[in-house]
């Protein structure tokens, strides 16, 4: 008899992660413990039509965006990524710009709103530079996080 | 036929009489009662994996949800909304935790979509919004990283403390 959400089948818990939000699972259930995180790995890997992560306007926000760097660096899947609103400030925006660098897959990151700052601004147009996949994201920075790409 | 029954044995041996449509409400047992022909009250229905304590609240959701209209199929694509558990499934799963998780097995095991998601979507209502830490206690659970992955762990968390 399961005494413990662990012990339950795995097809459960994918059952349970069906009824979660990508950044609950990856924010929430993510190092909890390491069969948590075999299982969140395989999960996300058999999540192939996932390709959309919206975040906007969303309240976990350090930790969040640590682990949409995470996202960037080893999801393969995720095409867009939606972040209006998410009270990016420029520290973050260089973790972002660092992931960003290595990603390959993503092709539009949607990131108004945010108070990156000229330097979190800087570091993501590099970023773009290496990154030749994106191809819909500078058209709302400019209009919405007041600072400029050079 | 309107309350026609059949014997439902649980694991222990306690056997109960449940009507036919209630009980079909488990597809493993409409299965076993259209293939095996078993639709005579004096059959009984093997449960072996439900316990009698389980299996009387598996019967007592059954009953509640008899007129319900089939559930929807899972759409794979789509986030299941957790916010929809009426009061009555709510005050249901007021249960421990040993008690939820034995009852997903059993919707699991006697193919009952409605009381799969229902428990499902309650398990998930208990993680959300919580911390790693937070869900460690909830379902007590051992964090059993080593001390390097820890140190890795808090690490990787150190950037994002600063404001």
């Amino acid at each position: 008899m399961p005494s413990s959400l662990l012990e339950l089948p795995i097809e459960i818990v994918y059952r349970i992660m069906d009824c979660l939000d990508q950044l609950t699972i990856l924010c929430s259930m993510r190092d909890v413990c390491m069969r948590l995180n075999t299982i969140i790995e395989i999960y996300n890997r058999n999540k192939e039509t996932i390709t959309t992560l919206c975040w906007h306007q969303n309240t976990i926000e350090a930790r969040g965006t640590q682990h949409l760097a995470h996202t960037l660096l080893d999801d393969m899947n995720t095409k867009t990524i939606n972040l209006d609103d998410y009270n990016i400030a420029p520290l973050r925006a260089e973790q972002l710009a660092d992931a960003l660098q290595t990603n390959t897959t993503l092709t539009a990151l949607y990131i108004c709103e945010n108070e990156l700052g000229q330097e979190g601004a800087q570091c993501l147009a590099k970023a773009l530079q290496t990154n030749k996949v994106i191809s819909d994201f500078s058209r709302i920075i400019y209009n919405t996080n007041h600072a400029s790409f050079k | 036929m309107a309350g026609h029954k059949i014997k439902l044995q649980s694991s222990d041996g306690d056997t109960f009489d449940v009507e036919v449509e209630i009980a079909k409400q488990s597809a493993t047992i409409k299965t076993m009662l259209e293939d095996l022909g078993m639709d005579e009250e004096e059959d009984v229905i093997p449960l072996p994996n439900v316990n009698s304590a389980i299996l009387k609240k598996v019967i007592q959701w059954a009953t509640h949800h008899k007129d319900d209209p089939p559930p929807p199929e899972d759409d794979e694509n789509r986030e299941k909304n957790t916010n929809d558990i009426s009061s009555w499934d709510q005050d249901f799963l007021k249960v421990d935790q040993g008690t939820l998780f034995e009852l997903i097995l059993a919707a699991n095991y006697l193919d009952i979509k409605g009381l799969l998601d229902v428990t499902c979507k309650t398990v998930a209502n208990m993680i959300k919004g919580k911390t790693p830490e937070e869900i460690r206690r909830t379902f007590n659970i051992k964090n059993d990283f080593t001390p390097q992955e820890e140190e890795q762990i808090k690490k990787e968390n150190e950037w994002c403390e600063e404001k």
